[in-house]
């Protein structure tokens, strides 16, 4: 009888240890359940990261790519007029030859006057070229010491500007260190444009301010205002409002600048453009 | 005095006509190639006072010729000529001394300086 009770009591004692085991592991599970959910919110949160993340990077993508495709256009072209300026420029050495040639024999007035004609087409077809070639190809800069007015001058014998269109220089006797031959492609375009702005007639103005540390030149035309859309494009290669404008100008004079460690910009009202080039240019390049 | 000639390579025919024209009319005698392989046969024909290479060329290219011809004949005077300069391959012509890089299209005016200055000048390298 006794040990029967003990066995009973004994049984109890097990039920209640199996109950008590039972809740402790409730418990157990209950604290790693809310361990869980927290680790699951972490992991969540950090989805949501990774996500705005993947997103900002497949934009960035879709960025890249787009100015990948740009790029491959832009060296597609560069490929293409390179080709053709080689192509263009053996005949062009034939026709000039061929010219001299033609002039070494007494001339009548008339076939003196044709020849000209065609020498100077031949000019315009060399200078075109090289416009192009020099937003193709990045040769070294060849720096000199020179006057900025004699540069100036002799890109102005060099394009034949309408005599209507006044050219005015104001300080220009300032000496630069710069690849002259370079700098002058930059005039060549701004002066250009600048008579194609002004259509007949109108003030051309050249500036040079001596800063500290840079010179800065600035081209003025009084031709009419620039859009605010155009003024924003008007260094992207390719763009141009030109009807046989190439879209090359200003952004290889853009190109030029940066050889230089310089910056070029453009504002309206009047329209200028604004040239800075550094004065220890030399030391820049030799770091280079 | 005996006529100085000049070796005028270039795969352009009527480029060559005009050109040896030219430099017949400034008084010279002119040798003419179509490629570079032709060219190193007539400067070992001819050996030329002066020679006029172009750089694009089938069979062999300016650059090689100039390399066959100066190591036969380190005294050659050999002025390349080009429509679109690869820099880099100038460079090492320029090293083993090539006098000048012509650009295509040339005044006459210059052409015959170039000609005055180095026709009868002995390039050492």
């Amino acid at each position: 009888m006794k040990k029967q009770t003990v066995k009973k009591h004994d049984n109890l004692i097990n039920t209640e240890q199996e109950q008590i085991r039972k809740i402790a592991t409730k418990n157990n599970n209950i604290e790693k359940i809310n361990f869980l959910k927290t680790e699951l919110e972490i992991a969540a949160n950090q989805i949501q990261m990774q996500d705005a993340e993947l997103e900002t990077a497949t934009n960035r993508i879709q960025v890249q790519d787009a100015e990948m495709e740009k790029s491959a256009k832009l060296s597609a072209i560069g490929l293409l007029s390179s080709q053709i300026a080689h192509d263009l420029r053996s005949p062009l050495a034939i026709i000039e030859s061929a010219l001299w040639l033609l002039r070494q024999n007494s001339l009548t007035e008339e076939q003196d006057d044709k020849l000209q004609v065609i020498g100077r087409a031949v000019n315009k077809m060399k200078s075109e070229i090289d416009r192009t070639l020099s937003f193709v190809r990045n040769t070294p800069l060849e720096i000199q010491t020179c006057l900025i007015s004699n540069i100036i001058q002799s890109t102005l014998s060099n394009i034949n500007l309408p005599k209507s269109i006044k050219v005015k220089t104001i300080n220009c006797d300032v000496m630069i260190v710069c690849d002259p031959k370079k700098l002058e492609i930059v005039f060549t375009n701004l002066f250009n444009n600048a008579a194609d702005a002004m259509s007949k007639s109108g003030d051309l103005i050249i500036e040079v301010i001596e800063d500290q540390n840079s010179n800065i030149i600035k081209v003025q035309n009084s031709g009419p205002t620039i859009p605010k859309d155009v003024l924003s494009k008007l260094f992207v290669p390719l763009f141009t409002t030109k009807q046989n404008g190439t879209g090359l100008g200003l952004s290889s004079c853009r190109n030029i600048i940066t050889q230089h460690a310089g910056t070029i910009t453009a504002s309206s009202e009047p329209t200028v453009f604004t040239i800075e080039i550094p004065k220890n240019l030399a030391s820049i390049v030799e770091k280079a | 005095m005996e006529k100085q000639n000049i070796l005028l390579v270039d795969d352009d025919a009527d480029l060559l006509k005009v050109m040896s024209e030219v430099i017949t009319t400034l008084g010279y005698g002119a040798i003419l190639a179509s490629n570079g392989q032709e060219a190193v046969l007539q400067f070992e024909k001819h050996i030329p006072n002066l020679v006029f290479m172009d750089v694009k060329m089938p069979i062999l290219d300016g650059f090689d010729a100039f390399f066959r011809i100066r190591s036969k004949f380190p005294n050659a005077n050999i002025i390349m000529m080009t429509g679109f300069a690869d820099h880099a391959r100038w460079k090492e012509v320029k090293s083993a001394c090539a006098i000048y890089l012509l650009e295509k299209p040339w005044p006459t005016e210059f052409l015959s300086e170039l000609i005055r200055r180095h026709v009868t000048t002995k390039v050492s390298c």
